[in-house]
């Protein structure tokens, strides 16, 4: 009787024990912020693959409509040298982005993993299966079966044996799963950060040559209507620079009187054009880049300490990093539009 | 040939130069020296995309490396997850192979009874 309480106690410390120390290597904790973490990086890889897939098209295009208004012939040395990614380039980039997408996604099917409540029911099962087995297996030898007592204690000891086995295993698993993750954000944390750099890289310098574009184009669209205005305020200076312009199609226009319609046509082409280098200089993806290295190092700092204010600053960059991942998306769709 | 840091420090200088060089083009009226100004900045274009393209090239570099470093730690996550399935089949393997026991012991109980 005094036996029987004291495995009892026993059994129940242990499972105490157990329960409480697979609190402590749950996954849980990485969940929302991996989940977040990746939706907000998929964007920005989405962003990222857009910008470098128009990089190529948009200078050509810009570098094409200056070459028009200049009138200039057109030959492809003059593309060439606005075409900053050859195929090589473009497909390295491609393939670092993808394996950030797949690095994202491991992380969340690590944390996602549901195997440790699988092992668990299936250890309980395999632990009801071995009692079957020994009450069929004891009344092979007994003729006498069922014999209740021995069915009744079978059953009683697998069971005990079951629950203790299968919150073991639950915990070893568990253990493992948060230990495999841990690491994995870990040893991501440098190759992460030198990517986020060198994608901040290349984007801010091939869109701070868009910007360029669009400002210099943004001067002959002020020059062109400038040159109408000076129809009637006939400054003589401005004149002779409009008539000796490089744009044929100033030269041309300062021989023609003075039209209404043609001031309002190049007010509305350069009120456009402004609207669109607006809209480009929102593509900068500088903070977006800055605050996904930040979130990214929160969740690694949270796999190294278990500190409650680490997992509301984790899920805080987070949330700033999609924000700023949904801005610049949303900016890199229009770049289609030019 | 110039380091990383100093290609994108020389493309940082000679756009912030073609920036200022738009910004006055902006806002003067055409006048005398404007054409100049013109010129000299469609030159800095020029040399700012060769270096663009320089820059473009060496980056490469970098995202090959950052790929490699990436890929040996997703694959140590793809071996994570791996052995835990493994251990889940094997568990269901052997459950799987009590009860057809168990089934077969069953049989025999009954014949032998």
């Amino acid at each position: 009787m005094l036996r029987q309480g004291y495995f009892k106690g026993i059994t129940f410390l242990l499972l105490a024990f157990l329960i409480w120390g697979q609190l402590g290597c749950t996954t849980n904790r990485y969940r929302q912020p991996i989940s977040k973490f990746q939706v907000a990086a998929a964007v920005l890889a989405a962003s990222a693959r857009k910008s470098y897939s128009e990089s190529n098209r948009l200078n050509r295009t810009l570098e094409i409509r200056k070459l028009t208004r200049e009138g200039k012939f057109i030959v492809q040395s003059d593309l060439d040298k606005v075409q900053f990614f050859d195929d090589e380039d473009l497909q390295a980039r491609f393939d670092a982005l993808d394996r950030l997408t797949e690095y994202v996604d491991l992380l969340v099917a690590i944390a996602n993993s549901d195997a440790p409540e699988r092992i668990s029911r299936s250890a309980t099962d395999l632990s009801t299966a071995l009692g079957n087995l020994a009450i069929t297996a004891g009344g092979l030898g007994n003729r006498g079966f069922p014999n209740s007592k021995f069915a009744e204690k079978t059953q009683a000891a697998f069971g005990i044996a079951g629950v203790i086995v299968s919150e073991v295993l639950k915990a070893f698993i568990q253990k493992k799963i948060r230990q495999g993750l841990e690491a994995a954000i870990q040893k991501g944390e440098k190759p992460i950060n030198e990517l986020i750099e060198a994608i901040g890289d290349d984007l801010t310098v091939i869109n701070r040559r868009y910007v360029l574009n669009f400002e210099a184009e943004r001067s002959t669209f002020q020059l062109i209507y400038n040159c109408e205005a000076n129809k009637v305020a006939q400054n003589a200076e401005i004149k002779e620079v409009c008539e000796t312009s490089t744009i044929p199609a100033v030269r041309l226009s300062a021989a023609t009187p003075f039209s209404q319609q043609a001031l309002n046509s190049h007010r509305d082409q350069l009120v456009s054009h402004l609207d669109a280098l607006e809209n480009l200089q929102a593509t900068d993806p500088v903070d977006t880049l800055e605050t996904m290295k930040r979130a990214h190092t929160r969740i690694a700092a949270l796999a190294k300490s278990k500190a409650p204010a680490d997992f509301a600053d984790a899920l805080a960059a987070i949330e700033a990093f999609a924000n700023a991942a949904k801005r610049l998306g949303d900016a890199v769709d229009k770049l289609k539009s030019i | 040939m110039p380091k990383k840091d100093e290609l994108l420090d020389s493309i940082a200088i000679i756009d912030d130069g073609i920036h200022a060089m738009n910004l006055r083009l902006a806002d003067m009226l055409p006048v005398k020296g404007f054409h100049e100004l013109q010129k000299e900045r469609d030159e800095a274009l020029d040399r700012l995309d060769f270096l663009i393209k320089l820059f473009a090239k060496k980056s490469t570099l970098r995202f090959v490396k950052a790929d490699d470093e990436l890929a040996v730690v997703n694959q140590e996550m793809k071996k994570t997850l791996a052995k835990i399935e493994s251990i889940a089949k094997i568990l269901e393997g052997a459950r799987r192979f009590v009860a057809a026991i168990d089934t077969f012991i069953a049989g025999i109980t009954k014949v032998v009874q």
